[in-house]
């Protein structure tokens, strides 16, 4: 049995904290964030056996609202800035503003 | 380990108003301790000093829609730690202080969650200051006094010259019940070497449980009303991680919202691995830290700190997960 899998990773990494900056990067681009919009992104055992291991999170906070989630069933280090587009897809429509077209990867 | 990882350590410093927090909070800034601190605060004016280390803060809590309490994290200090650890030049420490009547699970909780957060910061402790003359009617009173002492890895018992030696012994007991892993300290005028309060790795969960207190009892006799309590599991024999591992997810998950703190050391079933847990409410951490020494005993133990909490049935379910 893998223990570590089943938290969260108790020691982090750069590459690992890159990565998330990466994708906090490109969140912000899909969702339109403005200055006071806080984008948090972290990656955590995700319970079913079914989805891999690791299920990453990405919190959007916004002031006087409450905060927003994506959830992608995956590594963060593994997700593609297509899968978070698509994730954030409907937070962004939400916000009435047009989506940016997806990046390559 | 900090050093390697270059994380700066973070002490969030909490306390009714009037308790001495500010005090402290000045010491901090103006003794020639050779170091240099950032600091976020509340308010300005009560700190009084001209630094450019200084943050103001807001408390932004941001909730989940849903009430998932796992995810009610401080925003602010997201988005003020990653703008601290853009700067130039040497930072020796944060201090986070929150205000009077502060739940301090949104503070710890976003050093559990954000990535970035946990790379380049790391909690180094809660520090409660609390005021020995008031401390006993404000637990009675309000529900955010025992918490902000159950979740403190250190209290400063200060305006110690207020009190009694007796009173002072009761407050401290009284203490011991909500708390019974915190480190106390006695003062006045939140006198006290700062190298007692800073950089002191209290919320490693490694320091914390090799201190084994001898007044722990898993019931307790006289029982007091407090809404905050804890709770301290031992076994003799190794854990089947294959009971254990889905037993303490459940636990956190159906009773995370009472669950203030929990950590434990666990010897598994077959695995010369020493593996260690600490949650904050229903998130949870853990991993395998180090072998056990040859002439280590192989003792599980695991402690909650929360309200509520089914002692009972937590006791039984911990002991079934024994090989």
């Amino acid at each position: 049995m893998h223990m570590d899998a089943f938290f969260f990773p108790r020691k982090t990494s750069n590459r690992r904290r890159d990565a998330a900056l990466r994708l906090k990067e490109h969140a912000r681009t899909v969702i339109n964030a403005d200055d006071e919009t806080v984008v948090s992104v972290s990656e955590r055992d995700c319970g079913d056996p079914g989805c891999g291991g690791a299920r990453t999170i990405v919190l959007i906070m916004h002031p006087r609202r409450p905060t927003e989630a994506v959830k992608i069933d995956k590594p963060l280090e593994q997700i593609t800035q297509t899968e978070l587009s698509d994730a954030l897809a409907p937070l962004a429509a939400q916000t009435g503003l047009p989506e940016p077209p997806s990046k390559p990867k | 380990m900090q050093a390697a990882l270059n994380q700066t350590p973070v002490t969030v410093i909490t306390g009714y108003l009037g308790s001495g927090k500010t005090t402290l909070l000045n010491r901090i800034l103006t003794e020639a301790h050779g170091k240099r601190y950032a600091v976020i605060v509340n308010e300005f004016g009560e700190v009084g000093i001209d630094n450019d280390l200084i943050v103001n803060a807001e408390e932004e809590i941001f909730e989940m829609n849903n009430g998932c309490i796992c995810c009610t994290v401080r925003g602010d200090l997201i988005r003020i730690l990653g703008g601290l650890m853009r700067r130039r030049g040497r930072m020796d420490g944060i201090i986070v202080e929150t205000t009077g009547l502060a739940d301090p699970a949104p503070v710890a909780q976003t050093f559990f969650v954000d990535e970035d957060v946990r790379r380049r910061t790391k909690l180094d402790a809660i520090v409660t200051v609390v005021d020995a003359k008031h401390l006993l009617g404000e637990i009675d009173r309000a529900p955010e006094a025992q918490e902000q002492l159950g979740f403190a890895d250190i209290v400063l018992l200060n305006k110690t010259d207020l009190v009694t030696a007796d009173d002072l012994a009761s407050v401290e007991a009284r203490i011991r019940r909500i708390n019974p892993y915190a480190g106390i300290h006695r003062t006045e005028r939140c006198g006290i070497d700062l190298a007692q309060v800073l950089g002191r790795d209290a919320f490693n969960i490694d320091r914390v449980l090799e201190i084994v207190p001898d007044f722990l009892i898993e019931t307790h006799e006289h029982e007091h009303d407090d809404e905050i309590g804890s709770l301290s599991l031992t076994a003799d024999r190794p854990l089947d991680p294959e009971r254990f591992v889905p037993w303490i997810q459940k636990v956190t998950q159906d009773f995370g919202t009472d669950i203030l703190r929990m950590k434990g050391i666990i010897a598994m079933k077959d695995d010369d691995q020493r593996f260690v847990v600490q949650g904050v409410h229903m998130l949870l951490e853990g991993g395998s830290q180090r072998p056990w020494k040859s002439d280590e005993k192989r003792d599980s133990r695991l402690v909650f700190i929360g309200r509520g909490l089914p002692k009972e049935r937590l006791k039984q379910e911990f002991e079934s997960c024994r090989v």
